[in-house]
């Protein structure tokens, strides 16, 4: 029988990169992704699964990474916020979502904004064709504190819709 | 200078962004320094207990704990304290950083453990064992001022904090003279902020140099600096308060908190670096709460709406402590003296009593007493109205403060320094979706099964308070916030406030406010905030004044940088300075636009080749400037909601929302619309939503974020904002405060429209939450039909005297 | 707020988690998608010893169509994979409509439909979908396999008849015939939050318009979900015009014990249950009428 403290080695792909690292059962992907791995992007606001900070993509698809053990992303792929923009030359250049986020001013303190862009790449990649309404039901499961969520829905809006190849 | 062509009015994107988008803010608990030890707190399960005995024998020999502390370690080398303003007989007992015999709260910090991990730490917070012998909690705080109730604090041997009339003139004869008198009994429910970043300390301490750097999640890092270096007995200089980003903070994190002094302690015993970082129950059960208030009001009107009078009895539900320094009394205080609002009130009192309870300590948060005020004003009105067979927008009108009675004196003695009242409330009406007619749109509505309401509110706001607020009240608490602008040898410019940002984007204001006034591009400006050992002094953000204070202060260093930079340039070019403007990074010489220098050269020489200027010259680049303004200055603006109510659900659903805002000067559109548009939806959380449950025990009930409900994404719809710009004749820059706004407004808007949509079958409302239970039974008492459950409602105070005006 | 220490157990097959929690004894426990399991873990109000994950067990990950038992779904079957399968959307078009009220996107992806049934929550909207479709639920154990019916499975809040060392391997969900109606109403404070109240009824009629099948299942309203026995006994046999519907729904709770909580009393819930119901009906007559003209098998 295993024992609950034994460390266990965990290896996964994370932004596109592989990495191992040991820990305990008990940690979580996302206490593993900031406090192993050091991508402290990934933000924890509740660890009760209800204000989405934390969300990841694990395999692509939108997950609480505060209820998801590091154990269980196991050869699985995750994507944090650290990975969306590319390196271009010396400078990071955003993504076109968080383009977006910028421009709307769609965070202000930006502690939950990790988790919504994480939720709105997935929701947009799945259904690039939702409605401002689609929009909004589709990311009730984010909370943020400072905006309203009027600019973050502008901002998912008209990345949707350049998604569509539509011009904004 | 032209202001139309600066930086200052344009929607500039904003400087913090970036780094966050990326993934790269640093939170508190982003940082974690070699050989960090990581603290949890036993906390009070009960709401008012003597502690027995507490044995730490199990615990400190748990995997991983280092070490176990109590009161009686840490009050060793902590003093207590208590957050007494100079208001005549305010009282409030000692807190400590661990509870001292007894416990007064559920969550209330017992005892800390010190562990090589979160997880493990927490492992051992069961092992500590603790007996409490409970006392009478004290939960209602009406009962809590009758003779026979159990005290809170032993030595204070009363439960009454506070007491005070706020007001003037002769009440009883306006009532005595009134055609209509109206009253209602209301209350809002005990909210929190809910920062999406928890609270979190990382503490480091250097026993070689008596010196504790400590990292936090604060709004008021140089207010912290001073306080713990009293506390704790060390030097101001010796104590560095550190903060980068920070995930919101609303006046909750305004505060000397036992747990972030204890995690200090905790440090200095060990000398090793230890952290906290809050989880979500601990922010529920132990940050500072808001807007327990229950109100009864009356209002005297003439036959034609015209105001009379007002009167007003406010129980202010304190909870266990006053906090330090800002005391539990400003929200109470508010409560009662913004209550008029941008009305002409002639006559008014407001009698208020804050009381101590066995809950978390009641303190400031976004709005602090404006959204109860506006509240309970806006709800007369329209109760008036309906009495007088009055359109609600009608008697706003009448009793408005009008342009030619600015300054406007309220009678409560703040002085409206300008503004746009009437004004205000004419934009509103014109936002409001009229087609089809909002009679036809109720028509519709009841066709479905729902209600549709329409509410209204105007209000002022108090910002940018002076240091008759704190300051002269004997906390340390500032207004004269200074800023530090400075030029660097390439002609770039670092900007250093005194003042933090928790999320509004003051590093981008103040980067507008410099460009224009320094005469550089904004991309050239870099703004640095939040290390106390590093930038100039500022008391921190709070009660909307940091646009205010902060680019006052900013606009101040950069006009004198820039009389610098001009008098280096006048002398190289040989022209009189008077005759030189700056703009875009080039000082030019007026009217002979070929001959010019450019800021970086100017920087240059004045860094390397100051032997080229004269000795008399002052050429150091870098000026620390202040604010210095009024008391106050108030914005205004007025509120409108749309909501249908399901009859059979008695779901509120909020479909519109407008808001016509006057903050005078606008810096950035974009960032006041935020502000706006974050205060409405806490706000509308507050009418709608939030609640911390405290059962009849003082049990808290609500302490996951599945019970403590934040408004999410589909329950608020796009908020529509108008701008006026009043500009202040009083403040550096014509700028008025606008972070609390929102917040202050929507309470009132939402309320009012849902009892609009209920008065069309007889029934009201008057507790926020606004919940489905109490909006289902109020349909069905006024159908007549009752309910077998007591009713959710908290009790409401009773007029003193009330024989003297009825 | 972290979670309590545990040892950890991948399980490859069924059997191999059956024998694990054998193996690990009664404080083991089976982690599905855990997005019930370990919020109660990270509050620390559960402490088991050891989970064994079922969510890489390779018999477990399907879900079938079967003449017998109708749609038959694996324990590690997310409730997100169910409610965007192509196949169950026109097939068993209530079950994904079920599925995707269940709380938001982020848990559908991880949950599972078969741990939402074991965790028994009484809000939960799986659990009323199995009753509401007469349903069973297939357990493994050491020492036998077995069925249990919708209506044996829940005894009370968070509690089912599971026993010591069984795992529910997966659940039966009937389909419905060609002509019924249904529909799915809840209400809750906020999107995604578990219901205040919450209905899924079923109707179906004979040529002459007169109720063959009534079901009406509630859920978020009493200690489990539960069948409205006495408002189907009012609708079977009857023609489904409005006043049937209305007196169906006034007896919906003659036999149910409502509970109330902060966020509403029992009278709150009694009152919004039968308005409920009585939408609820009326959705399910509408679909009804309209199954008559297309068939989601033409």
């Amino acid at each position: 029988m295993r024992d609950a403290h034994e460390p266990m080695p965990v290896s996964l792909n994370v932004n596109g990169r592989a990495e191992t690292a040991w820990t305990t059962p008990r940690t979580t992907l996302a206490d593993f992704l900031r406090h192993e791995l050091g991508l402290t992007g990934t933000h924890l606001g509740c660890e009760h699964g209800v204000c989405g900070a934390c969300t990841v993509r694990l395999d692509g698809a939108p997950v609480r990474s505060c209820l998801t053990l590091a154990v269980q992303a196991e050869d699985r792929t995750v994507d944090t916020v650290e990975g969306l923009a590319e390196k271009g030359g010396t400078e990071s250049v955003l993504h076109p979502l968080q383009e977006k986020f910028w421009k709307h001013q769609a965070l202000q303190c930006g502690f939950c904004t990790p988790g919504f862009l994480l939720a709105a790449l997935a929701a947009v990649e799945e259904n690039p064709h939702l409605s401002r309404d689609e929009v909004r039901e589709r990311l009730s499961g984010n909370i943020c504190r400072c905006t309203g969520y009027q600019p973050i829905v502008d901002a998912v809006v008209e990345y949707a819709a350049e998604a569509r190849g539509e011009q904004s | 200078m032209n202001m139309t062509e600066g930086w200052v009015g344009r929607r500039v994107k904003r400087v913090e962004d970036p780094r966050i988008l990326l993934g790269r803010g640093r939170y508190a608990d982003d940082v974690t320094p070699a050989r960090c030890l990581h603290a949890a707190f036993v906390r009070s399960p009960v709401a008012h207990a003597t502690i027995t005995s507490l044995d730490t024998e199990a615990a400190r020999r748990a995997t991983g704990v280092v070490a176990v502390f109590t009161a009686a370690d840490l009050n060793k080398i902590c003093l207590s304290w208590k957050g007494l303003l100079d208001w005549p007989g305010l009282v409030s007992g000692d807190q400590r950083p661990l509870a001292t015999g007894k416990v007064r709260y559920v969550g209330e910090p017992v005892a800390l453990v010190v562990a090589e991990s979160r997880a493990l730490a927490e492992d051992a917070l069961e092992l500590v064992e603790i007996t409490y012998e409970e006392l009478t909690p004290v939960v209602d705080p009406i009962r809590a001022l009758e003779s026979d109730s159990s005290v809170v604090h032993d030595e204070l041997a009363t439960n009454l904090a506070f007491e005070a009339d706020f007001g003037s003139g002769d009440v009883a004869e306006a009532f005595a003279e009134a055609a209509e008198i109206v009253e209602v009994g209301m209350s809002t429910a005990r909210h929190t902020a809910v920062a999406m970043e928890p609270r979190g300390a990382v503490a480091e301490f250097d026993p070689a140099s008596r010196s504790l750097t400590l990292r936090l999640s604060t709004q008021a890092p140089h207010m912290l600096q001073s306080t713990f270096a009293e506390l704790l007995g060390l030097r101001e200089n010796n104590v560095r308060i550190l903060t980068d980003e920070v995930g919101g903070a609303f006046g909750m994190k305004a505060h000397v908190y036992p747990d972030e002094i204890a995690t200090c302690c905790a440090s200095i015993l060990l000398g090793r670096p230890v952290k906290w970082i809050q989880d979500r129950i601990e922010s529920l059960q132990s940050d500072t709460q808001a807007r327990d208030e229950r109100v009864v009001a009356a209002l005297a009107v003439t036959s034609d709406g015209k105001i009379l009078g007002l009167r007003a009895e406010i129980i202010s539900d304190g909870g266990a402590y006053s906090v330090y320094p800002r005391s539990m009394v400003t929200e109470g205080i508010q409560v009662a003296t913004i209550m008029p609002g941008p009305y002409r009130v002639p006559v008014y009192k407001g009698h208020l009593r804050v009381v101590i309870t066995n809950k978390a300590p009641l303190a400031v948060y976004r709005g602090v007493g404006h959204p109860v005020a506006i509240l309970v004003m806006e709800a007369l009105l329209d109760e008036t109205a309906r009495k007088l067979g009055l359109d609600p927008a009608e008697i706003r009108r009448r009793n408005l403060v009008a342009p030619e009675e600015l300054p406007y004196t309220s009678v409560t003695g703040h002085v409206y320094d300008s503004g746009s009242h009437q004004e205000s409330l004419e934009t509103l009406l014109g936002l409001i979706d009229e087609s089809p007619a909002l009679a036809k749109r109720k028509a519709d509505a009841r066709a479905r099964g729902r209600l549709l309401g329409v509410g209204l509110a105007c209000f002022v706001e108090v910002t940018a308070p002076g240091v008759a607020f704190y300051g002269a009240r004997g906390a340390p608490i500032t207004a004269h916030d200074q800023v530090e602008v400075r030029v660097e040898p390439d002609g770039s410019v670092t900007v250093l406030l005194g003042t933090p940002g928790q999320g509004q984007g003051l590093h981008t204001t103040a980067a507008q406010v410099v460009a224009d006034h320094l005469g550089v591009h904004f991309d050239r400006i870099n703004v640095i905030s939040g290390d106390t050992q590093v930038v100039p002094h500022g008391t921190g953000v709070w009660a909307s004044r940091s646009a205010v204070v902060s680019s006052g202060a900013a606009a101040s260093a950069a006009r004198e940088v820039k009389e610098r930079l001009l008098a280096i340039a006048g002398h190289l070019l040989e022209v009189d300075p008077s005759d030189l403007e700056i703009s875009d990074g080039s000082v030019r010489v007026t009217g002979a636009p070929n001959v010019h220098i450019g800021v970086d050269e100017i920087a240059e020489i004045g860094h390397w080749r100051t032997d080229r200027l004269p000795p008399e010259l002052r050429i150091g680049l870098s000026v620390v400037g202040e604010y210095s303004g009024p008391n106050v200055t108030f914005n205004n603006g007025a509120h409108a909601a749309v909501v249908e109510v399901d009859e059979d659900t008695g779901m509120v659903h909020l479909l519109d929302y407008m808001c016509v805002e006057d903050c005078g000067v606008l810096i950035n559109p974009d960032i006041v619309d935020g502000q706006v548009r974050g205060g409405v939806a806490q706000g509308v959380g507050g009418a709608l939503y939030e609640r911390l449950y405290y059962d009849e025990t003082g049990q808290l009930l609500t302490s996951t974020l599945l019970d403590y409900l934040l408004p999410t994404c589909p329950e608020l719809p796009d908020i529509r904002i108008a701008h006026i710009e009043t500009p202040s004749p009083v403040t550096m820059l014509g700028v008025k405060g606008a972070g609390e706004a929102g917040a202050a407004g929507a309470p009132a808007a939402v309320h009012n429209a849902v009892n609009d949509a209920l008065a069309q079958l007889g029934a009201r409302v008057w507790h926020q939450p606004i919940t489905p239970e109490r909006v289902a039974r109020a349909l069905d008492e006024a159908a007549g039909q009752t309910w077998p459950e007591p009713p959710d409602t908290p009790g409401l105070p009773i007029f003193e005297e009330d024989t003297d005006v009825r | 707020m972290k979670l309590p220490a545990f040892a950890y157990q991948r399980a490859e097959s069924l059997d191999e988690a059956v024998s694990l929690l054998a193996e690990y004894g009664p404080d083991a426990r089976v982690l599905g998608g855990g997005q019930s399991l370990l919020p109660v873990m990270a509050l620390r109000m559960s402490n088991p010893g050891s989970l064994i994950d079922i969510t890489r067990a390779k018999d477990l990950q399907g879900h079938a169509f079967r003449a017998a038992e109708g749609l038959v779904v694996s324990a590690a079957v997310t409730a997100r994979r169910l409610e965007t399968d192509p196949e169950t959307i026109r097939r068993h078009p209530l079950v994904a409509a079920c599925l995707a009220q269940v709380g938001h996107v982020e848990i559908r992806t991880r949950g599972t439909v078969c741990g939402s049934i074991a965790h028994a929550d009484p809000a939960a909207e799986a659990p009323a979908l199995l009753l509401a479709l007469n349903g069973s639920v297939r357990v493994a154990g050491a020492d036998r396999r077995r069925r249990i019916a919708a209506k044996d499975f829940f005894l009370g809040p968070y509690l089912t008849a599971l026993e010591d060392g069984e795992v529910v391997a997966g659940i039966e969900l009937p389909l419905l015939s060609d002509t019924a109606g249904w529909a799915i109403r809840e209400t809750a404070r906020r999107s995604g939050d578990f219901a205040l109240a919450g209905v899924i009824a079923l109707l179906d009629t004979d040529a002459d318009g007169r109720c063959t099948d009534a079901r009406i299942a509630v859920f978020g309203l009493a200690g489990t979900p539960r069948r409205a026995t006495a408002a189907e006994m009012i609708l079977t046999g009857q023609p489904l015009d409005d006043d049937v519907l209305t007196e169906a729904a006034q007896h919906a709770f003659d036999d149910i014990d409502l509970i109330g909580d902060l966020h509403g009393s029992v009278t709150y819930r009694r009152r919004t249950g039968i308005r409920l119901v009585e939408r609820s009906l009326i959705d399910a007559r509408a679909r009804r009428a309209q199954s008559e003209v297309e068939s989601p098998y033409a």
